[in-house]
């Protein structure tokens, strides 16, 4: 049944070669790595002709390459084709609270350099200081502007009634286009994370794909046939704000019980270093994320009450995220961000456990959780891949997000 | 600009998609930034494909002033970056052996003595055959772990199996093919010299029907969240990365200062977590 849902979805997406048919087909090239013209007029279910022009149309602009040639059954050489990476760059910063993380990624989503720059505390989101940035990275890394794609800023989604990074960035956006010459997109960091998961794990766009983003808050995003899902206003995936209990502690977004006072990394750093033994075994006073970082490097090494406090955040965090794969019916799930960095095994076993007993469909279909390869530079990656994804499989980005040069 | 910029430079001369997997350098650099973004510094990483592309990379960031320092990573014995960025002018520190440093401060972490350890706890379980898959032979730090498994088999009367790979996971499948094609004996213990590699030697002994660790006993040099993940889990020669990292900032700091310095910074030791992949 599941099978027979997955091809009907498949044909009935692309009936015949229109706008969205390139981006169906780097998308089943991206996921498949190598593949052949006939795979692909099977896997997309459009016509060998109209394989053909996409194919030399990407061919042409460089997205695609053909990487020689395979045997086939009947004796037949098939030529293969695969994304063609050092070809073009996204760029993505990642605006953390005291410092920026600055990505460039080839085609592939491959980081192919990163520089992490101290930011002033309270210092403004102003479109004169990110292009200098913007400059100064990419003469570092020695990248052509004509093969950058464009510049993605993301940074934590704004609690409701505060200004933050998140709420400036969108009115610097069109200055920005201005001073570096290249297109602009903003985007909340989780939902940045979820798309650079996505297209660098190579995931199908037929699997419903979510990824969570643990950090000092929490957040999710959900790509639902290869695009990210955005809701009405661009803040779909607050996790962070599903309520764990209507009567529990209060947050500032106004809701009582938000999983966030519970499980992100702030809320665990001041669980710890309510206990006193701990607090001085571990040094917790310095800085928020070291202190983290402290905890879950003591939890995996096998301190039991350091290991308490993050299995405590893990179990309240599944049950949340368990909430969530049962609302959207999710097949695959990564675990990422700063929070998950050491200590993500300990959240991603608590997480599988929870699934198998409680996941509405588990009888139907397992949900894999994986954790990412690169959880603290997530953010950042996603932000460049997004260039690269509007670039190289138009359609998926909305016009409104979008900043043409 | 005639002042020396805020910026730390490292190059990484390797297939992109080997930084996007390696726990090590994202907790390293999580390390180094620890203590430089404080201090106000910044750290630039440029991954190149190879050692031509990392070379043309100090020439043009000394001509164009662009970094203030730079660190220096998988070094061979001889290595002509050394003699490079001093006659650029750059401070810079080497991660590795003093030997390969020429006089430069190095952040020296005991690769050999380490080594000897895993095959010490190895021996000591029992196992009389092991498979060792090494990162790149060209590395100092390669060759210094490899030179302390061999001795320290031999001592034990040990039979050793080598490979080698590239930190990827592909080549910790292959490398383990390799180890496991051997005859007539197969190893009973691999170690591998970095969690990718033990993920992917981990994937090729399931694919054989070869169980863990009662067929093969499997140990991750580096340890990991990932390491921590996997059915079974990993056992690991765990050691304190991110205070590398910070190690790292504070000599690049001190190599800032003063040029002349060839102080060796150690590394705190590294020990052996077990889990459920040794026997």
């Amino acid at each position: 049944m599941e099978g027979r849902y997955g091809i009907a979805m498949a044909r009935r997406e692309s009936p015949a070669a229109g706008p969205g048919s390139r981006a169906l087909v780097v998308d089943v090239i991206r996921s498949a790595e190598t593949i052949s013209r006939g795979e692909l007029a099977e896997l997309t279910g459009l016509t060998q002709p109209s394989i053909s022009n996409i194919v030399r149309e990407l061919i042409a602009d460089g997205i695609i390459h053909e990487i020689g040639s395979l045997d086939s059954v009947n004796g037949r050489r098939r030529k293969l084709i695969a994304i063609n990476p050092g070809n073009r760059f996204g760029v993505g910063f990642h605006l953390g609270a005291d410092s920026v993380t600055c990505v460039a990624v080839d085609v592939t989503g491959g980081v192919v350099g990163r520089e992490v720059v101290p930011r002033l505390p309270d210092e403004a989101v102003v479109a004169d200081r990110l292009a200098e940035r913007f400059d100064d990275f990419t003469a570092g890394l020695d990248l052509p502007r004509d093969r950058i794609e464009g510049l993605a800023v993301v940074a934590p989604a704004p609690v409701p009634g505060s200004s933050g990074a998140g709420a400036e960035l969108t009115g610097v956006r069109a200055e920005l286009v201005e001073r570096i010459g290249v297109p602009v997109l903003v985007e909340n960091d989780a939902a940045a994370a979820a798309l650079g998961e996505f297209w660098s794990r190579r995931v199908s766009r037929e699997q419903a794909f979510g990824c969570i983003y643990l950090s000092s808050g929490i957040g999710a995003g959900f790509v639902f046939g290869g695009a990210l899902f955005r809701g009405t206003s661009f803040g779909a995936g607050e996790l962070g704000h599903v309520s764990i209990d209507y009567d529990g502690r209060p947050c500032p977004c106004g809701n009582l019980g938000c999983v966030e006072q519970y499980a992100s990394t702030r809320a665990t750093v001041t669980a710890a270093r309510e206990n006193p033994a701990l607090r001085a075994r571990l040094a917790l006073d310095g800085s928020e994320s070291s202190a983290y970082d402290a905890i879950a490097q003591a939890a995996v090494n096998g301190d039991p009450a350091a290991y308490a406090v993050l299995t405590e955040a893990a179990d309240r965090l599944s049950a949340a995220a368990t909430s969530v794969v049962n609302l959207l019916d999710l097949g695959r799930l990564v675990l990422t961000g700063p929070g998950v960095a050491l200590a993500g095994s300990i959240f991603a076993r608590r997480l599988r456990t929870h699934l198998a007993r409680t996941a509405h469909s588990r009888q139907r279909h397992s949900v894999s959780v994986e954790l990412s390869a690169r959880p603290r530079d997530a953010a950042g990656i996603g932000a460049a891949v997004l260039m690269v994804q509007a670039a190289v499989a138009p359609g998926h980005t909305t016009r409104a997000m979008r900043s043409e040069r | 600009m005639t002042q020396a910029p805020g910026r730390i430079g490292l190059v990484l001369a390797r297939a992109s998609q080997v930084l996007g997997e390696e726990p090590y350098y994202h907790e390293f650099l999580e390390g180094l930034e620890r203590v430089l973004t404080p201090a106000g510094l910044s750290v630039l990483v440029k991954v190149v494909t190879d050692r031509a592309a990392e070379n043309a990379t100090y020439e043009q960031w000394a001509a164009q002033h662009r970094v203030g320092g730079v660190i220096l990573v998988d070094l061979s014995p001889g290595d002509d970056r050394v003699g490079l960025v001093r006659g650029l002018g750059i401070p810079a520190v080497v991660i590795g052996d003093p030997s390969t440093a020429a006089g430069l401060p190095t952040v020296w972490t005991d690769d050999a003595g380490f080594a000897r350890e895993v095959v010490r706890f190895l021996a000591g379980r029992g196992h009389t055959v092991l498979g060792h898959v090494s990162g790149p032979l060209a590395f100092a730090h390669t060759q210094l772990r490899r030179g302390g498994i061999e001795a320290e088999a031999a001592d034990h009367g040990l039979t050793l199996l080598t490979a080698e790979g590239d930190y990827s996971q592909e080549s910790g499948r292959t490398a383990t093919e390799q180890l496991l094609a051997a005859r007539p004996q197969r190893p009973t213990a691999i170690v591998y010299d970095n969690d990718v590699m033990a993920l992917g030697g981990l994937e090729t002994l399931k694919d054989r029907d070869l169980q863990v660790p009662a067929d093969v006993s499997v140990v991750a040099w580096d340890d990991s969240a990932q390491c921590q993940l996997a059915v079974p889990a990993l056992s690991a020669m765990s050691h304190d990365v991110g205070r590398i990292g910070e190690l790292a900032a504070a000599a690049v700091l001190d190599a800032m200062r003063e040029s002349s310095a060839d102080t060796v910074y150690e590394a705190p030791k590294a020990h052996i977590v077990v889990r459920d992949s040794t026997r």
